[in-house]
């Protein structure tokens, strides 16, 4: 037999080891000294005793909870207002700029629509990360400010991301433009209009 | 549980007065110190009361509120780095009749093995307190971090590793 594995070292060292992982123990000095000092580590922790608060604490825990929920949620600043307005602003600009980077010849369905030119540097045939998805074209791929994304985002994986707090939220820019007042949502459209007359989109 | 939902607050103050101290515990155990932990056990119960309406019954009430209290906490890492209290129980010791050297020596090491778990990456840390302390079978453990049996095992089993290590270095 193999040598325990992390998961039978743990249920070994909690006491829940199976016959044929006991025989593999009995036998095996390496496993052994594996599940002893696992077993040595879980009692350290659970000898830590739990650190109640006074018995006072937990007379006025509940009054303070029924307190918070009676509070009235924060009221908004302004510029905590005008901040959610602006990014959600900044955030359709920049999908906005990437759509326009990506369709130079027009958006999708228009008539003049060009096939996406493929990533300069790139052979044709070569292997694409994202098969079917529309590949960016070179304006964008050579962009600096894209290459450094690109370059600390790399060896990101989805777990270190979650685990940073960079919490995926989905539909968060859709509950930023429903939050906003119809002044607010006029002034995000007139920048709108405004970027994309200026970049001839 | 229904009356709760209903916004009956005899019937939440209930709820609350019969989990308290386990979501306060949880909370402690995860940032060390008395007054965060008070603050997310708080935060912790207004949220569930708040969520009470989207409670399907689906999973045991204790896993919602946990799987609620984990948040709350993972959130408060993101923004917040906790800071680790040591407690000053000599005098509390003392009082039950053990040599005060030893009560001691009993605290400091108590001491190192909370202020190395406050050390550990959120996920390992929130599982072995639930695996520890809160002697929660891996499978709900699982189902309150939304992940799956085996990686809570390894990340169990990878949190051990990293204490032992922590507290052979002090």
């Amino acid at each position: 037999m193999h040598h325990l594995t992390d998961e039978q070292i743990v249920d070994t060292a909690e006491g829940l080891a199976d016959r044929a992982l006991s025989a593999h123990l009995s036998g095996c000095a390496a496993c052994r000294a594996r599940v002893a000092e696992t077993r040595a580590a879980l009692d350290a922790v659970t000898s830590v005793p739990a650190a109640d608060p006074s018995p006072l604490f937990w007379e006025h825990f509940a009054a303070r909870v029924n307190a918070a929920i009676d509070a009235p949620a924060p009221a908004r600043s302004w510029l905590a207002g005008r901040l959610a307005w602006l990014g959600a602003a900044a955030i359709l600009l920049i999908t906005l700029g990437l759509a326009a980077a990506r369709w130079p010849a027009g958006l999708p369905g228009h008539e003049t629509l060009t096939p996406l030119a493929t990533t300069q540097g790139s052979p044709p045939g070569a292997s694409d990360p994202f098969p079917g998805t529309p590949r960016l074209d070179g304006s964008l791929e050579d962009d600096a400010a894209w290459a450094v994304v690109q370059g600390m985002a790399g060896d990101l994986s989805y777990d270190d991301v979650l685990e940073a707090g960079v919490l995926p939220r989905p539909g968060s820019i859709e509950r930023a433009a429903t939050e906003l007042s119809p002044e607010e949502r006029a002034e995000l459209v007139r920048l709108i209009q405004d970027e994309l007359k200026r970049t001839g989109a | 549980m229904r009356a709760s939902a209903a916004g009956d607050r005899g019937a939440f103050d209930i709820l609350v007065a019969r989990h308290q101290r386990q979501v306060y515990r949880l909370c402690y155990r995860f940032v060390g110190n008395p007054e965060d932990a008070s603050e997310l056990a708080q935060d912790a119960f207004v949220r569930a009361y708040r969520a009470l309406g989207r409670f399907r019954g689906s999973a045991r009430f204790t896993t919602w509120l946990h799987r609620i209290t984990v948040n709350v906490c993972l959130n408060r890492l993101a923004s917040k780095r906790p800071v680790h209290e040591p407690l000053l129980e000599v005098e509390r010791a003392a009082g039950s009749g053990e040599a005060a050297d030893v009560a001691i020596l009993r605290l400091e090491r108590a001491e190192c093995v909370r202020a190395a778990i406050v050390r550990l990456p959120p996920k390992q840390r929130a599982t072995l307190i639930l695996r520890a302390y809160h002697d929660l079978p891996y499978d709900e453990i699982a189902r309150i971090l939304g992940s799956s049996v085996g990686a809570v095992k390894a990340n169990f089993f990878h949190a051990l590793g990293s204490l032992k290590k922590s507290l052979a270095d002090q």
